[in-house]
């Protein structure tokens, strides 16, 4: 079979650091928008004049900030604001134990769970935050006191007034030193006499459903057994994502609310802005609006929301309540003073107010000699950012290989160190994964591509013949997204011709090459489906006299040209042209479907689809009576509708829309529940098959005299099933890449061992990689078809950053012939293993 | 972003009033160059509220302006607020001073050369990440207080050739490395000094200007037609950093000086290097050579034995490089 592939090839203009490409591949008479390239509908973001939340300025607005822990662990003794609330300018104090800030279940302060009913706080969770507490858990927590007045500049005036007594505690940041008997209890209001997190609390198996309840590992087979046929096996450790900052961008968040009227109305950078019900499905939970009625005393139903432009979006600014905090503290003050209240996050120079997830992990594993994993045994004390990430292994290891006996156990410590959240899920994932494979190549000296084919399968089933069956009878394509993307890759890197073994390349310029391979598969968004029957999805879809039609439903713009390719689809499915659609996400009637980053596009093509069909439909039947035919009669293309017999016999969608007017009023709904091809459940343990594959390939050249690790070149593929929108991809290809380059390699918080502090929460230590610092990508993608979506399409958002924190691993690996067994891979680290350090 | 922390701004018109300004406040006035240093400091406000300026003393509205660059009779004169973009472009200078003129190129950002100045740069307090938590929340002894909380700390970024005063933060001057390897001098309101001895530790300042000293000229003599000069820099970032370990060389016959900085609390000159390479050919032993005597005092703090490596790595380099002259 041909390997269909799209790939940037021809450079727009040079540039040494970027290459900005078109997309080239031949017309695809199937569809005349999708998979085009089409003029951008959101370029507000780029030329400035998108708003943010916090452009956003109102009639006696107030603003308000809040104290932030000098300390890693420790207790209000005393707070004396008397000389604050003294000052002319200021409006309101809030102090920690005030009742205006309790959310029921939480122990002291403002908390923001998932957990059900809204607003109750389990404090097992260790993803859980509060703001204002007495007891901060970490160096630089929001705590103890908030101010509102009338400028920020008056506000960090009064802030500097309050009078605090502290009571430092003893603290802990090193996981496995947590772990010890001795080890002090990092966080107190849990109520523990241990750090461990209680797995029964922490609920795993509600979202890895192959984790039994109650526990915290997940296993399959038998290992010992795995061990035992094995004809090697290796023992190794190694340290990952420590210290990266989980900002999520670099926006500081800004909420705003006023309540009036007995309405609230709410302006906040998040990412999931609604709240969906509970629902059968296990919906998605929005967390933020119902603990904000709650707190402004009004239904909520009667909250308007408006979600700006967003810098960035991650699923961490949901669950930890990172987006919802500023937010529900907005709403405290409004409801105290009667004024819309800005609340800025302004504690440091960037938003820190969750850490990416780490951990140490120690692997042993078992394999053949012709690369055949038999056994994989993991022990991990990561933290558990995302429940569904909580036992690292359990989702990649057990999903996506062949291995049949796999032991992933984790045991978790509450440390003193804000909570950690994804930013780019799956990325510990990946890099476990990846380890696994390229520690096995490294100890056979084969080729890691051999390796993965060799490996990659479905729940301990193989991809041939095992799901060849599955997607014979599903009606999905036999392709084999693994081998194509490696295929692909492999070309574009010039991998025969470059490759060596571990340490055997050094250059005329004294540094030493090396290459590297990682892969994983494509991150499908959660582990609920969204398209149960009781889903609370709608789109609408209104035409203009104009003949033009706005697509209205709710979802946050975060930067992956939402705009355009929603539009797209539905024109293509009514038979608009592309210019007479436009998006309306600010529409508080109808939400999109969740979520609004991991997968965005690929459920909404779902509900897109059949906002476009349905709109369509309606199009035609009204135009029936226009030309006295059966709707089967006509059609629709570039807004004309015409008879088919008689393509000259022929009117205008403005004409239809102008002249039928109340036909069309209320619009056209889309409720997403239509299930389409690729949708049903196959036999896996996942409400959705995972058969499409993404690969990373790097060239680094390392200097053995400074520990420098330069990346030279990188080749990302990711099949995405089909490209709804190059620019959209190839975007979030560029974007995912550079970001995980930079916390492979540069990006680390630096802690004060004596004090537990924070040294370079600023932008100018912590070293996020500037233009000149990221190589020249070649970005591909490749279309099997094999995603579960309405065009067989799948993510590309999470994906090339998971890869690019693993891959680039085992390029230095390559170039070196040392493991290193920690990461960042900043030059200290790779100094210390040659031993320099 | 937190808001700036207020003080008043005053334009000087000349050398004298900025001088008597400065002195009339005792301490509490600073003089204000491109400032991209000084309202970085005023945002984040590292310092105890006793060293803090009330007022900043413009002087960039002094008359005669201080932004120049001129040679006369082999003396390159370049005016204190001359800008580093100024220096960066500037083809005499690129040309028989190039040290200075690559490492103006290297400070920082474009957007900030095109605002910082040559004195600015080389009068910046230290970036110690223990210094420069803000809130004071390291009352350290370059704030006045009783001990220095890198010694025992995260140092990896600090001094590996030991203290000076008990501090261990390093300055992170670009320029500072150049001016001593090409032999500069430094003209202030006061004195003239030569750019080694220029540089101090102090509360909070890092060099040995009065409450009531500016500076108002570098001049650095031209090379002997034969000799080289190159300037190095190793940071995290290829752009924007402040350097982890810079160095400058100036190397021809009869001559070799060495300087690295962010190495130490002042500028170091690597002078057992300067002596190996004396009557020697330059070639790759002759730089190991010189490489392994610069760094030959060094001592690592618990965290930075690495910075020795890439210390090194850059004197060999540096030396190397001038060979092609």
């Amino acid at each position: 079979m041909e390997v269909k592939e799209r790939r940037l090839k021809k450079p727009l203009r040079e540039n040494p650091y970027l290459t900005f490409t078109q997309w080239q591949f031949p017309e695809d008479p199937e569809y005349r928008i999708i998979g085009k390239v089409v003029p951008p509908k959101d370029t507000d973001r780029i030329t400035g004049k998108a708003p943010f939340s916090r452009d956003i300025k109102l009639p006696g607005m107030l603003y308000a900030k809040w104290l932030t822990s000098p300390y890693a662990h420790a207790r209000v003794k005393k707070v004396d604001v008397s000389d604050v609330k003294s000052m002319p300018g200021v409006y309101d104090v809030l102090v920690c134990g005030d009742p205006d800030l309790q959310v029921e279940g939480s122990p002291e302060g403002l908390g923001v769970c998932e957990e059900y009913p809204w607003g109750q706080c389990n404090v097992k969770r260790p993803d859980i935050a509060f703001i204002l507490p007495c007891e901060a858990v970490y160096e630089g927590q929001p705590v103890a006191v908030a101010v509102a007045a009338e400028t920020p500049e008056k506000v960090d005036e009064a802030l500097k007034m309050v009078k605090i007594e502290w009571e430092e505690l003893p603290f802990v940041i090193d996981r496995d030193e947590a772990l010890k008997p001795d080890a002090p209890i990092a966080q107190l209001f849990r109520g523990q006499d241990v750090n461990v997190v209680d797995p029964v609390a922490a609920d795993l198996h509600s979202y890895v459903p192959w984790v039994a309840p109650g526990s915290d590992k997940c296993e399959r087979g038998d290992v010992g057994k795995g061990l035992k046929e094995a004809d090697r096996v290796i023992e190794f450790e190694i340290k990952v994502g420590t210290n990266c900052w989980g900002g999520g961008g670099v926006e500081p968040y800004a909420s705003v609310a006023w309540i009036h009227n007995s309405y609230l109305d709410i302006w906040f950078r998040v990412q999931v802005p609604w709240m969906v019900p509970e629902s059968a499905a296990g919906a998605p939970r929005g967390i933020t609006l119902p603990i904000a009625a709650s707190l402004a005393g009004v239904p909520l139903d009667k909250i308007h929301v408006h979600i700006p432009y967003t810098g960035a979006g991650f699923g961490g600014m949901n669950w930890v309540g990172n987006g919802a905090l500023p937010t529900l503290l907005a709403v405290v003050l409004s409801k105290r003073t009667g004024r819309p209240v800005m609340v800025l996050a302004d504690w440091s120079s960037f938003s820190g107010i969750t850490e990416e997830e780490e951990g140490h992990y120690k692997f042993k594993v078992g394999f053949k000699n012709d690369g055949t994993v038999t056994a994989v045994e993991i022990w991990s004390n990561a933290s558990r950012g995302h429940a569904g990430l909580a036992i690292p292994g359990c989702e990649k290891l057990f999903g996506i290989t062949t291995i049949k006996n796999c032991r992933c156990e984790s045991t978790v410590p509450y440390i003193n160190k804000a909570p950690a959240a994804c930013y780019k899920h799956g990325t510990t994932e990946t890099i476990v994964l990846n380890e696994v494979f390229s520690q096995v190549a490294a100890a056979l000296g084969k080729d890691p591509m051999e390796v993965a084919l060799k490996n990659d399968g479905y729940f301990g089933h193989p991809m041939h013949p095992d799901m060849d069956e599955v997607k014979t009878k599903q009606g999905f394509p036999l392709r084999d997204s693994l081998k194509e993307v490696i295929e692909a890759g492999k070309k574009a890197m010039d991998w025969d011709n470059k490759w060596h073994p571990p340490g055997a390349k050094k250059l005329p310029n004294g540094k030493y090459h090396g290459l590297g391979f990682a892969w994983a598969d494509e991150w499908r968004a959660g582990p609920w489906l969204p398209f149960a029957s009781d889903n609370p999805y709608h789109a609408v879809l209104y035409f203009l006299e104009d003949g033009t039609a706005t697509i209205k439903g709710m979802r946050t713009l975060i930067g992956v040209h939402e705009k355009t390719t929603y539009c797209q689809i539905v024109a293509e499915e009514a038979g608009l042209r592309y210019e007479d659609v436009e998006l309306d996400h600010e529409f508080n009637e109808a939400r999109l479907m969740f979520p609004a980053a991991s997968g965005g596009l690929t459920w909404n093509s779902v509900i897109l689809k059949e906002l476009g069909m349905k709109a369509k439909r309606k199009l035609l039947e009204v135009a029936s009576v226009h030309f006295n035919k059966r709707p089967e009669e006509l059609d629709i293309k570039d807004s004309i509708i015409f008879e088919r017999e008689n393509p000259e016999n022929k009117v205008t969608v403005r004409d239809i829309v102008s002249r039928y007017k109340a036909k069309f009023a209320g619009g056209v709904w889309a409720t997403g529940e239509t299930v389409l091809k690729g949708t049903e459940m196959p036999p896996t343990p996942r409400e959705v098959h995972h058969w499409g594959r993404q690969a990373a390939f790097v060239e680094v050249e390392v200097d053995p005299d400074t520990g420098k690790v330069d990346v030279k070149k990188f080749v990302i593929v990711n099949d995405v099933g089909r490209v709804i929108n190059p620019g959209s991809v190839a975007g979030q290809q560029y974007g995912g890449v550079y970001m995980g380059l930079g916390r492979a390699h540069t990006e680390e918080i630096i802690y004060d061992p004596l004090t537990g502090v924070k040294l370079n929460d600023s932008l100018t230590w912590y070293h996020v990689p500037t233009i000149t610092d990221i190589p020249r990508l070649d970005a591909i993608a490749v279309e099997t078809g094999l995603g579960y979506s309405a065009y067989g399409n799948m993510g590309v958002g999470e994906d090339p950053n998971c890869v690019a924190r693993a891959v680039l691993r085992s390029a230095v690996y390559n170039a070196i012939g040392k493991w290193i067994d920690e990461d960042p891979i900043t030059p200290f680290r790779v100094l210390k293993a040659l031993g320099k350090g | 972003m937190r808001t700036i922390r207020k003080f008043e701004f005053l334009n000087a018109r000349t050398i004298d009033e900025a001088v008597n300004t400065l002195a009339a406040y005792k301490g509490k006035a600073w003089p204000f160059a491109g400032g991209t240093d000084i309202l970085r400091m005023m945002r984040f406000q590292p310092l105890p509220e006793n060293l803090y300026p009330e007022v900043l003393i413009n002087l960039k509205t002094i008359s005669p302006s201080l932004e120049y660059i001129k040679e006369e009779d082999g003396i390159l004169s370049i005016g204190a607020l001359t800008k580093l973009v100024d220096i960066a472009n500037n083809a005499l200078v690129g040309e028989r001073y190039s040290a200075l003129a690559n490492a103006a190129n290297k400070v920082a950002s474009p957007q900030i050369r095109n605002m910082a100045t040559i004195s600015g740069n080389i009068c910046q307090l230290t970036h110690c990440l223990y210094f420069s938590k803000p809130d004071n929340r390291f009352h350290c002894l370059r704030k006045g207080g009783s001990e220095c909380p890198a010694q025992l700390g995260d140092n990896r970024y600090c001094s590996i050739f030991g203290d000076v005063n008990g501090c261990v933060a390093v300055n992170t001057s670009d320029i500072a490395p150049a001016l001593i390897a090409l032999n500069a001098r430094i003209k202030t309101n006061k004195r003239m000094v030569n750019a080694g001895e220029f540089w101090d530790v102090r509360v909070p300042g890092s060099t040995i200007l009065d409450e009531d000293e500016i500076v108002v000229e570098i001049q650095v003599p031209r090379p002997p037609p034969d000799a080289k000069s190159v300037f190095m820099k190793f940071s995290i970032r290829s752009s924007i950093d402040f350097p982890i370990v810079n160095g400058a060389a100036l190397i021809g016959d009869g001559v070799a000086r060495i300087a690295l900085n962010a190495v130490a609390p002042k500028p170091y000159r690597a002078t057992k290097a300067e002596e190996v390479l004396k009557g020697k050919t330059i070639d790759e032993t002759a730089a190991e050579e010189a490489a392994i005597a610069a760094v030959s005092e060094a001592s690592p703090l618990s965290f930075n034995k690495w910075k020795i490596s890439v210390a090194k790595a850059i004197v060999k380099r540096m030396v190397l490089n001038t060979k092609s002259r």
